[in-house]
């Protein structure tokens, strides 16, 4: 048994005295961080709540609650600061970045403080696969939302879609690395499948946008 | 595991298969032409469905002829619904919520949802799953409607024979020896005719909304069919879905002109 509060506070005392002293996305990356791991704490509570109220084990709540819940808190956050601070697209991904990095970080202390860390493997195991999957369901959460501002297609239906792929991509991810043997191996690539795959999709819409940018300015060039 | 389920996996590798290329193939399109709205709703959609497939496949594998408590595998269709959903809405001309047409959507879909519940007894995820699918089928209606892919007399044979589908599915639930067989040979004929005909409609009129009615059709008859049927309606699913991909190309090849 972890108090994870005590632990939050521990982690994100140091970081929330550093935004004094830092400006511009740095301190967005930092804030975005912070805002992660609370997400984490708060999607703990409720996925525990829901496990006592609906008799879920645990086993099947981490499979077909958590990333339900997770998904919905982390989607929320991100919504929050695209209406209130009027984030622009690059920041969106920024956000996006720091968020799925603070809840994986933070979840990672909770896992390692509670079962231990002497297994290298497993370490490796934990941080590359359950870490990496936070960052890759939100990455694509805030790549969908982004192609849906970019298209003025901000609709609910869109926005629910979207967060609906996330949390397909956290369960399957859950129910295949539930059972040891070759699913959980499959489970544990996945992740990192999915971030290369990723990788290529936003260099290819980078690459593409630059195009775009040049040949604007050679049109306004020749005007 | 039982050989319905070993069935079942195979129909889901299969169609696996198909929606893998389909999205490759949605993805090369986007590369030549220029990406566009439709086809990136249209691969998110897919890669859902494609997913929510994936993730039927390692619950079949992993906890063989068990119930799904929450499935993410719904909500990986649901998603699919949406996306597609938010891809047809783009493409509406005319928006105007008509009552008829959104009280058509809501009975139809809550007629649905209420043979799911008293199939199944999951009431809270069949209504939560159920109401994209309204959202989906009122979409469909409007831009079948404003588009005039079918006329009015097409467009009525084909409710008229939906709606007796589903009533014919109440006997079902409930009678049992010669009236059953009887209901089920009946009712089961009418469903694949309507798949049948939509089915060669979509692939003559190459026309996105009404290859995603033939899709939804097939969708709802997967939902209303025991095993084998389940199976032959998942096939022409799997049919519907490389229509969607075809006239999704004609649409975008309608859209560059």
């Amino acid at each position: 048994m972890i108090y994870a509060e005590n632990v939050l506070i521990c982690i994100t005392v140091p970081l929330a005295i550093s935004l004094l002293f830092i400006k511009g996305s740095s301190r967005r990356l930092i804030s975005a961080f912070l805002a992660g791991m609370i997400v984490c704490v708060f999607s703990a509570y409720i996925a525990g709540f829901l496990e006592s109220v609906s008799g879920f084990s645990s086993e099947d709540t981490s499979i077909f609650l958590s990333p339900i819940i997770e998904e919905s808190m982390k989607l929320l956050l991100i919504l929050f600061c695209i209406y209130v601070f009027e984030l622009l697209d690059e920041e969106i991904m920024l956000f996006a970045v720091g968020v799925g990095a603070g809840f994986a970080t933070f979840e990672n202390c909770c896992i390692m403080l509670s079962s231990g860390a002497q297994q290298l493997t497993y370490v490796l195991i934990r941080g590359s696969a359950v870490g990496v999957m936070h960052i890759v369901t939100l990455v694509a959460l805030a790549k969908g939302l982004q192609l849906l501002k970019t298209y003025k297609a901000f609709s609910f239906a869109g926005t629910v879609g979207v967060l609906s792929l996330s949390v397909t991509v956290h369960g399957l991810y859950n129910l295949l690395v539930s059972k040891p043997g070759v699913s959980s191996y499959i489970g544990y690539v996945m992740p990192m499948i999915c971030t290369i795959l990723l990788c290529m999709l936003n260099r290819v819409s980078i690459e593409r946008g630059d195009k775009a940018y040049a040949e604007q300015r050679s049109v306004d060039e020749k005007s | 595991m039982s050989d319905m389920t070993l069935l079942g996996i195979l129909a889901t590798v299969l169609q696996s298969g198909v929606l893998a290329v389909v999205i490759v193939s949605t993805i090369k399109l986007m590369i030549n032409k220029n990406a566009t709205f439709l086809p990136f709703m249209f691969v998110l959609a897919m890669s859902s469905y494609f997913l929510s497939n994936l993730y039927w496949i390692a619950y079949d594998l992993l906890k063989p002829d068990t119930r799904m408590p929450i499935a993410s595998n719904e909500i990986g269709e649901c998603a699919m619904i949406l996306l597609l959903s938010a891809g047809l809405d783009a493409l509406l001309d005319g928006k105007q919520k008509k009552v008829g047409e959104v009280l058509f959507a809501f009975l139809f879909i809550g007629a649905n949802i209420v043979l799911w519940i008293a199939w199944s007894g999951e009431w809270f995820q069949d209504i939560l799953f159920g109401i994209p699918y309204v959202y989906f089928m009122w979409i469909l209606i409007r831009g079948l409607r404003s588009r005039g892919v079918l006329t009015l007399k097409e467009l009525l044979f084909v409710s008229i024979a939906c709606i007796s589908v589903l009533i014919m599915q109440i006997p079902l639930l409930v009678v049992k020896g010669n009236l059953f067989e009887l209901t089920e040979v009946v009712c089961f004929v009418v469903m694949f005719a309507v798949i049948t005909w939509l089915g060669i409609k979509s692939f003559r009129c190459k026309d996105f909304f009404l290859a995603s009615t033939f899709f939804l059709w097939t969708e709802l008859s997967m939902f209303l069919s025991p095993d084998v049927y389940y199976n032959i309606a998942m096939a022409a699913n799997t049919i519907a879905c490389f229509f969607m991909f075809l006239s999704m190309k004609k649409e975008l090849a309608n859209d560059l002109r």
